[in-house]
């Protein structure tokens, strides 16, 4: 464990002890990192999903038991409260998107295509059809796209904030890849087809 | 059920395209141990559609970390609203 994680922990222990000052530091610390991963999962209530996080994570300071590092903890809570608050404002669909078969996620994402297939990703229209590519994924997709590919987080602490065992964040990473990859090669199609990535 | 009208069962330098494709995300964040990193990379040098995708995957990869735009800063008027909510619900009136 490293020492920031240390001493974040100690900051939790005497927070749960009634340090409002420890509490100051640990926002102080995380309140970026928190703040970018309510702004890549999207909604209207960035404001409401930050402060619900902090005033959450210091009201249950006890129970953090370091079992992951105190930024993990906070993306988790994070992560459960935007969950609730998207769930509250709209029904989500049913997630199909998890449980396409790999060979078929694999064809679509361009195994097995003709070389000669035209791709454009070095080309100035990669940026927008790869951000319109990730806002079609699932949520829970986006979460451990943003925390492994951007944020650059370890499997262990992407696992830890995602609520999940290290082999189940893998394979979530994989498909998320993968549907990526799926959803990039549709819009990058001179002849897209209907349905986007996630279709059947 | 696994079906393979793609030649997913393809077996390449003892390793089928299948597994391949199981193991590509690993292969690409190097967490491969030695022994299957290089069973891959030997079916990698056979294979040319599992070479060919596993290049577009990473291509795709590297040109996603590039594109996707940084989020926006926290700033100073949403870091005081979060501090000011903090104190407001720790009963402390904001400094």
């Amino acid at each position: 464990m490293s020492t920031t994680a240390e001493d974040d922990a100690a900051l939790l222990r005497r927070t749960a002890a009634g340090d409002l000052s420890a509490f100051d530091t640990i926002v102080d610390r995380h309140e970026a990192a928190v703040h970018r991963f309510v702004m890549t999962l999207g909604g209207d209530d960035v404001d409401d999903v930050l402060q619900e996080t902090f005033i959450s994570a210091w009201r249950s300071a006890a129970s953090y038991h370091g079992t992951g590092t105190v930024r993990s903890w906070l993306l988790s809570i994070a992560r459960n409260i935007h969950r609730h608050q998207v769930r509250d404002a709209v029904r989500q669909p049913a997630n199909s998107a998890l449980t396409i078969p790999l060979d078929a996620l694999a064809e679509r994402a361009g195994w097995g295509r003709d070389p000669a297939e035209q791709r454009r990703l070095d080309t100035a229209l990669a940026r927008d059809v790869l951000v319109r590519a990730f806002r079609q994924l699932m949520a829970e997709e986006r979460e451990v796209l943003v925390l492994r590919e951007l944020e650059g987080y370890s499997g262990d602490e992407t696992a830890a904030a995602l609520g999940l065992t290290v082999a189940a964040m893998k394979s979530r990473l994989h498909r998320a890849r993968l549907h990526l990859a799926a959803a990039v090669r549709q819009l990058d199609s001179p002849h897209p087809e209907s349905g986007g990535a996630h279709g059947t | 059920m696994a079906r393979d009208d793609l030649g997913l069962d393809t077996i390449v330098a003892g390793l089928r395209c299948r597994d391949v494709l199981d193991a590509l995300s690993d292969y690409l964040d190097n967490s491969l141990l030695t022994e299957r990193r290089l069973a891959v990379e030997r079916h990698l040098a056979g294979c040319d559609r599992c070479a060919r995708f596993g290049g577009d995957v990473s291509e795709m990869l590297s040109a996603f970390r590039r594109a996707l735009p940084a989020p926006s800063p926290i700033g100073v008027e949403r870091s005081a609203r979060l501090r000011a909510s903090i104190k407001h619900a720790q009963g402390v009136a904001p400094t």
